[in-house]
């Protein structure tokens, strides 16, 4: 059971990065601008067409479509995902240094979201009615309602501006300090969605039947509550399944804000740039890692859950 | 032969947005210790009512408005949540319709039922499950080791229902409440089920309280009749009186519509 | 009942809001656009309520145009994507089955697309206006819709006023619109409700990335982009009012859907 579920998954991760990467791929082959202009900008205008088209060549360019989709796809299989326009230098090398950037901001954001989130809505789920209940249930609502960009904005104008230490550009990334203002952003602006996800699974848990018959024949409340955590965790990982692509979607904006030397700044930079085998290697990395994410979702719900496995 | 439950002038009322709608108006009644009772009505007319406030189990916007419950020469219906606990369970055990819904569907059976009785006593697991397979093997059922690795959704309702009444028996308790154990059942388990209730009250001289709107299985067991509606306790009494003079005219119908079928009024 | 009442506020917000960016040349005397750079980077004060910008716009009025462009996208944009939504639902849930399973799979790998980043791909080719981008995001907006218009239908689709309509030979297009569309109704305004506020957020998102709407045209995603310099000079006022508003209307348009949420699922 458990491996026809995780090969169907696989099936579906690659599918997905198949489908990226022909939708990338169309794209920007479809898109005005070729290397030349990548690398030249405005000035490619006084490029002869001799030049220009030697520059092409040298990309590949002008060779057909299909004939370099095969010819990229080749590459990847490899390991090789092409040369960037602007830089000259190997995708690979470009991404090797950025990715790990944003790996570590995700992974901070999702645990200390994590963290908040289960304290928070547990606690909310558990007392009904209670302040906590209602606190949680508003307040979310209002948290998820503030784009993220904005509080990072505020944050900068209210603990940047004046002293510099906070401001999350440039430097090393081993130190702590730059990783509070764009990962404090992110858990304020989402842990509060997430809240409400669990403390709602929570409460339909407490309202239902073996709850009440449990309560009936005197059960103690640890065990019973341990098993409502339990029903309530599988959904919620669920959602934390379905909402990660937009955490590698959000970091786009966030590292813009605060110029943090990731993948999504990446996206952005070569989107700008119109430097197509950095943007297609950027998009088609971080569908790779939004696959990862999801497949570790689905098997963190089947460790949780041992249930599922025979269910259906 | 004593009464083990006195209920007298119990008013179960609920709370709704505008007002107090009142659900149970008022009755009275006596369990006698050792025998099998029935309560007996339509749906709405306040049967599980009754039952959830003799444990103290109403959801969350009804309450006790009025009356006391006696139990064992105690009045219980005033204890708070952690005196209660000592006879939920433990004296008093419950049975519920749908025995499918009133499992958790993500643990085992084992692992629930131990979590169930290891709050009620203390038992080791070891001795848990030998006697819980003794039990469940009295109980008709094969491979009760089997059954323990299962979860609830891999078992029929019949087996389920009957490894809840093995629960039941292993905690030994006063009384076992028991809402429509077998409504949710066919036809040939729920002879079997009601067989089971029997041998448990000859065995371990437990009362059993079943509630049910089907007067057949009150033919089955019953030794008293508490006939209810829309609130109000219309009839009581013994099994035979209730069958040969039905007095009140809710009961007469009852029983009608039970057995009273001519072969005319068929299509 | 006060309770009930507090989503009244939420709505008189939002139409505040709304009708300000409708009649904002009456209420603002100030051109958004028109650059005036003796008048940079004033505070908020007489003359500017909310000070004026970079290029010595008037921030207020700004925000006032700059609402039409972000809610008319939002609005359209739902629009849009609720149709794609319905149609997709409807078509998987009706059908069931094969088809739904495919179907479902699809959506399955769209979801693992993160949207930002596929429209970053689009807009740099497709450098078009307002159009494109409501073109964009309502084509990538459908998938929740989708899913809720699917469930309701599979759940519609097993009831019996739906079997007994396919029984009596009631034209295809009649059962889908009469009867399973408009039932479906109450979940499919909450999830446009919902989804609403989701296209704002992604306008001011785009926007504020540079592919969004074109910079000469106000929006509020926009006037962040342009903020981002200022607030290191200082200049507060240009990134917090224009924040404050899409604040205050993404919470009016998310306590709405909540409200709405309420009424639809108590039934």
């Amino acid at each position: 059971m458990i491996s026809r579920f995780v090969v169907r998954r696989i099936i579906q991760g690659f599918l997905v990065i198949f489908c990226l990467s022909i939708i990338s791929f169309a794209i920007i082959n479809v898109a005005p601008g070729d290397p030349a202009t990548a690398l030249y900008g405005d000035l490619a205008d006084r490029l002869t067409t001799e030049e220009r088209n030697r520059i092409n060549e040298n990309y590949g360019a002008d060779k057909p479509l299909t004939e370099r989709y095969i010819k990229w796809v080749k590459g990847v299989a490899r390991g090789n995902l092409g040369v960037s326009y602007v830089e000259g230098r190997e995708v690979t090398t470009i991404l090797k240094e950025k990715i790990p950037n944003t790996l570590k901001l995700v992974s901070w954001t999702i645990s200390l979201i994590l963290v908040c989130s289960l304290l928070l809505g547990l606690k909310a789920g558990f007392n009904e009615n209670s302040f906590w209940d209602k606190f949680v249930s508003g307040m979310s609502v209002f948290f998820y309602s503030i784009p993220s960009f904005w509080l990072a904005l505020i944050f900068i104008i209210l603990f940047s501006v004046g002293n510099k230490n906070i401001s999350g550009s440039g430097g090393t990334f081993s130190n702590l300090k730059y990783y509070i203002m764009p990962v404090s952003v992110l858990v304020i602006a989402h842990a509060g969605a997430y809240a409400r996800f669990i403390q709602e699974k929570v409460k339909e848990e407490v309202n239902s039947h073996y709850v009440i018959a449990a309560k009936a024949n005197g059960m103690d409340d640890r065990k019973i509550m341990k098993g409502i955590v339990k029903n309530a965790l599988v959904p919620f990982i669920n959602y934390l399944g379905i909402t990660i692509p937009s955490f590698f979607g959000g970091s786009v904006v966030i590292e813009t804000v605060f110029s943090w030397p990731g993948l999504g700044m990446l996206n952005v930079k070569a989107a700008n740039s119109k430097d197509y085998p950095l943007l297609m290697g950027a998009i088609f990395m971080t569908g790779i890692l939004v696959v990862i994410s999801i497949m570790i979702t689905d098997i963190l719900q089947l460790v949780v859950n041992p249930s599922l496995r025979k269910q259906v | 032969m004593d009464n083990i439950l006195e209920v007298k002038n119990l008013k179960v009322a609920f709370k709704t947005k505008n007002s107090i709608k009142e659900v149970i108006k008022g009755i009275d009644f006596q369990v006698k210790k050792g025998k099998v009772t029935c309560i007996v009505g339509e749906s709405g007319s306040g049967k599980t009512m009754t039952v959830m406030s003799i444990i103290n189990v109403l959801p969350k916007n009804a309450f006790i408005e009025d009356g006391s419950i006696i139990f064992n020469n105690g009045n219980i219906s005033k204890l708070n949540n952690s005196e209660m606990k000592k006879i939920r369970g433990k004296k008093i055990f419950s049975i519920f319709q749908n025995p499918i819904n009133c499992f958790n569907q993500s643990i085992t059976m084992g692992n629930q039922l131990y979590d169930l009785i290891s709050s009620n006593m203390d038992i080791t697991r070891e001795k848990f499950n030998d006697k819980i397979c003794t039990i469940i093997e009295s109980l008709n059922l094969k491979n009760p080791k089997v059954i323990l690795n299962q979860y609830p959704f891999q078992l029929s309702g019949g087996m389920l229902q009957r490894v809840m009444i093995a629960a039941a028996i292993f905690m030994e308790p006063d009384i076992i409440i028991a809402d429509e154990p077998t409504t949710a059942l066919d036809v040939t388990t729920q002879k079997e089920i009601l067989k089971q209730f029997k041998l448990i009250q000859k065995k371990f001289n437990t009362t059993i309280l079943i509630i049910t709107h089907d007067f057949g299985v009150v033919a089955e067991i019953a030794d008293y009749v508490f006939v209810m509606q829309k609130g109000d306790l219309v009839e009581k009494g013994n099994v035979f009186e209730i069958f040969n003079n039905p007095k009140h005219k809710y009961t007469i119908s009852l029983i009608k519509a039970t057995f009273d079928r001519k072969e005319s009024e068929v299509c | 009942m006060k309770k009930n009442k507090r989503y009244l506020i939420w709505v008189i917000l939002l139409c505040i809001i709304v009708l300000s960016s409708v009649f904002a040349p009456f209420i603002s005397k100030y051109n958004p656009v028109e650059v005036k750079l003796g008048n940079v980077l004033q505070r908020p004060g007489a003359g500017h309520i909310m000070g004026t910008d970079a290029m010595g716009r008037d921030v207020f009025s700004r925000v006032l145009y700059g609402g039409r462009v972000s809610l008319s996208v939002g609005f359209i944009s739902v629009i849009i994507s609720t149709i794609i939504g319905i149609i997709y639902g409807g078509i998987s849930g009706y059908s069931g089955g094969k088809i739904d399973n495919f179907m479902m799979r699809i959506l399955d790998i769209f979801l693992a697309v993160p949207t930002l980043i596929i429209m970053l791909a689009l807009q740099t080719i497709i450098r078009g206006g307002i159009v494109s981008i409501i073109l964009v995001i309502g084509c990538t907006a459908w998938i929740p819709t989708a899913r809720i218009v699917r469930s309701q239908f599979i759940e519609l689709r097993d009831k019996n006023f739906v079997k007994s309509a396919v029984v009596m030979s009631t034209p295809l297009w009649k059962i889908i619109i009469k009867h399973m569309l408009l039932n479906s109704m109450p979940a499919i305004i909450v999830i446009a409700t919902l989804t609403c506020a989701q296209s704002i957020f992604m306008e001011v998102s785009m926007s504020f990335l540079g592919i969004g709407v074109p910079p000469g045209t106000p929006s509020w995603g926009n006037m962040l982009n342009n903020a981002q310099n200022d607030i290191m000079t200082g200049a507060w006022w240009v990134a917090v009012f224009p924040g404050i508003t899409i604040v205050i209307s993404m919470l009016c348009i998310n306590f709405i859907g909540e409200h709405l949420k309420k009424k639809v699922t108590y039934v």
